[in-house]
């Protein structure tokens, strides 16, 4: 199936990944060859099939709800990029257009 | 290098666990062009090696692995250790964990030496796609090793370890076996807990051993099997001795060769030292049967569409927020795409993107939904078979190890390497792939397939070939 450019920016978008403009040339030729040829499926007709979602069925098994030991804060504060106090910090989260400065924030 | 060897010898005292983890870690150091390794354990492994030494002195028996050198796929995390996943996303990152598999190792006594290099994030045939160079093929260095498990099937294959465990979720135990002239075994879906393994397919990724012969890969197993709380995905189901049948003769076994497997695809001197197998199994008394698993071309589409659905999800999570490298930005939504964009390598980006358009809205029922329908197809064909066979042999590559950079350019390429093993991936079943031969000097991989649950069989058809086996050129 050929895909446009238009549609690798839209996914590129969903997975929250930048492409260069030759990655998406890149991309679009790419993705379109391994789309059409996953297009090879259409020779099927599965329309009384069940999906198979997990390759064994198990019983899902449950435990008592009983609160235990879990990763110690020390090990997440190490691993984090940046902590404040108690907490991971991150950028800005909300921007509001209109602020003073907001253009400071501008991606 | 093998786990009865090293266990005699450090039981009468011949050899001491410190002298040959040194020793090793040396050979590591001066066969360092492989880039089997993406970092060494060399202080908890010598203090393990010390302990061990002190526990074979005073005659305690510290597990049937005590003072086995074993190396870790860098998909697996070792507490205190980085697991980088070969990606700069995970730059800086040390496990707080040792994953389940890990723990069970060590409570037989093994001593974890280090972490293998693999293709980043599990993605690749041929150990190319890793953010920390290719690794290469010990038989030829010109070579591709195999992926996604490359740094694990080439540090056993040069004496640089004496087994590892990798993963497969379309074969990456099992080709890069192949490729190194090593056994690698997948063993059924659920069989060994995925508990610190990071994910790439949830409902295809198993760890499994890479190992110098059939016994040590079965012994491995064995320790690394069972059913975990902490992997609510792994079975409910015992966990036998896997080598207790290796030496016992087979029973009569029907064995079936399907006919999708043997094409023209398919590398003429590969099928050559297949036939010379079956011949020689043959003339023992055992049953082969043509047939025909009519929907394995249709395989290979499946797996890259529900693949990479999963791995789109599972890929998320990698967002600079709690850990790994954080790109540098002014907000939020900013640093998620520059910490993915600078993080992820080609291949990664691209199969993310596959799955996250597979699973769209407008695309989900004509590719993820029909594919997993396709799945069911594919896991009745096995079941047809297996009910007319006790086990099935193939070819495991099409190729013999290709040369480095040769297939990366192309992604269509790349992907059939994997078109013989990932059907068995597919339907959960377990699979191997044994070392037959060379033909000039690459080896070459036979691929056995077992019902569910039933890798005793597998091991002991596994063990009977070994044994049979002539490893001069087959052409």
């Amino acid at each position: 199936m050929a895909i446009t450019r238009e549609v690798v920016r839209h996914i590129a978008e969903l997975v929250r990944i930048e492409l260069t403009e030759s990655e998406e040339l890149l991309f679009t030729n790419q993705l379109s060859a391994i789309l059409d040829y996953m297009d090879k499926l259409k020779e099927l007709d599965t329309a009384t099939i069940t999906p198979t979602f997990h390759p064994l069925e198990f019983e899902l098994p449950l435990r008592t709800d009983e609160p235990g030991p879990t990763i110690p804060i020390a090990v997440v504060k190490a691993l984090a990029p940046a902590m404040q106090g108690e907490f991971i910090e991150v950028n800005h989260v909300l921007i509001e257009p209109n602020r003073p400065g907001a253009e400071n924030y501008a991606s | 290098m093998r786990v009865r060897d090293l266990r005699e010898g450090y039981c009468s005292g011949r050899l001491r666990p410190t002298e040959v983890c040194r020793a090793l870690f040396a050979e590591i150091a001066r066969q360092n062009t492989l880039n089997a390794y993406l970092c060494t354990c060399e202080d908890s492994a010598l203090a393990a090696a010390e302990e061990l030494e002190q526990q074979y002195r005073c005659g305690k028996d510290p597990g049937c692995l005590g003072g086995i050198p074993i190396a870790i796929k860098d998909n697996l995390n070792v507490k205190g250790y980085p697991t980088t996943c070969g990606s700069k996303i995970l730059a800086g990152y040390r496990s707080g964990y040792h994953a389940t598999l890990v723990s069970k190792l060590l409570a037989q006594g093994a001593i974890i030496v280090g972490k293998n290099n693999l293709d980043e994030f599990a993605m690749g045939s041929s150990n190319e796609t890793s953010a920390y160079g290719p690794v290469r093929n010990p038989f030829d260095e010109r070579r591709v090793a195999g992926g996604s498990s490359g740094g694990s099937a080439a540090a056993v294959a040069a004496n640089l370890c004496c087994a590892a465990i990798g993963s497969d979720t379309g074969g990456s135990i099992r080709q890069p076996a192949a490729f190194c002239g090593v056994v690698g075994v997948r063993p059924t879906y659920g069989r060994v807990s995925r508990f610190g393994l990071l994910a790439y397919a949830s409902s295809f990724d198993q760890a499994g051993p890479i190992a110098s012969c059939v016994e040590d890969a079965a012994t491995i197993l064995t320790v690394i099997s069972g059913q975990d709380h902490l992997d609510a995905t792994s079975a409910p189901v015992a966990v036998p001795d896997f080598t207790e049948n290796l030496n016992r003769e087979l029973p009569r076994l029907r064995i079936g060769l399907p006919t999708e497997y043997f094409t023209a695809g398919v590398d003429a001197s590969i099928k050559a030292g297949i036939e010379s197998v079956v011949d020689r199994l043959r003339s023992t008394g055992i049953e082969f049967h043509r047939l025909s698993l009519p929907h394995t071309d249709y395989a290979l589409p499946v797996y890259h569409i529900v693949a990479n659905a999963e791995a789109s999800a599972n890929l998320a999570r990698y967002d600079g927020v709690r850990y790994g490298f954080r790109a540098t930005t002014r907000h939020l939504a900013e640093m998620y795409k520059r910490t993915r964009t600078e993080g992820f390598g080609q291949e990664v980006k691209r199969r993310i993107m596959v799955g996250a358009f597979t699973l769209s809205s407008g695309y989900i029922d004509a590719y993820y939904t029909h594919a997993q329908k396709v799945r069911t197809l594919i896991k009745q064909d096995f079941e047809a078979a297996f009910s007319k066979v006790d086990a099935i042999l193939t070819p495991v590559t099409p190729t013999l190890p290709f040369f480095i950079g040769e297939k990366f350019d192309d992604p269509l390429v790349m992907y059939l390497s994997d078109i013989l093993t990932i059907p068995a991936s597919l339907a959960g079943l377990p699979a191997m792939s044994l070392p037959i031969g060379t033909v000039g000097s690459l080896p070459i991989g036979l691929q056995i397939i077992s019902r569910h649950f039933d890798e005793k069989l597998m091991f002991q058809l596994a063990a009977t070939i070994e044994r049979g086996i002539n490893h001069a050129s087959v052409i």
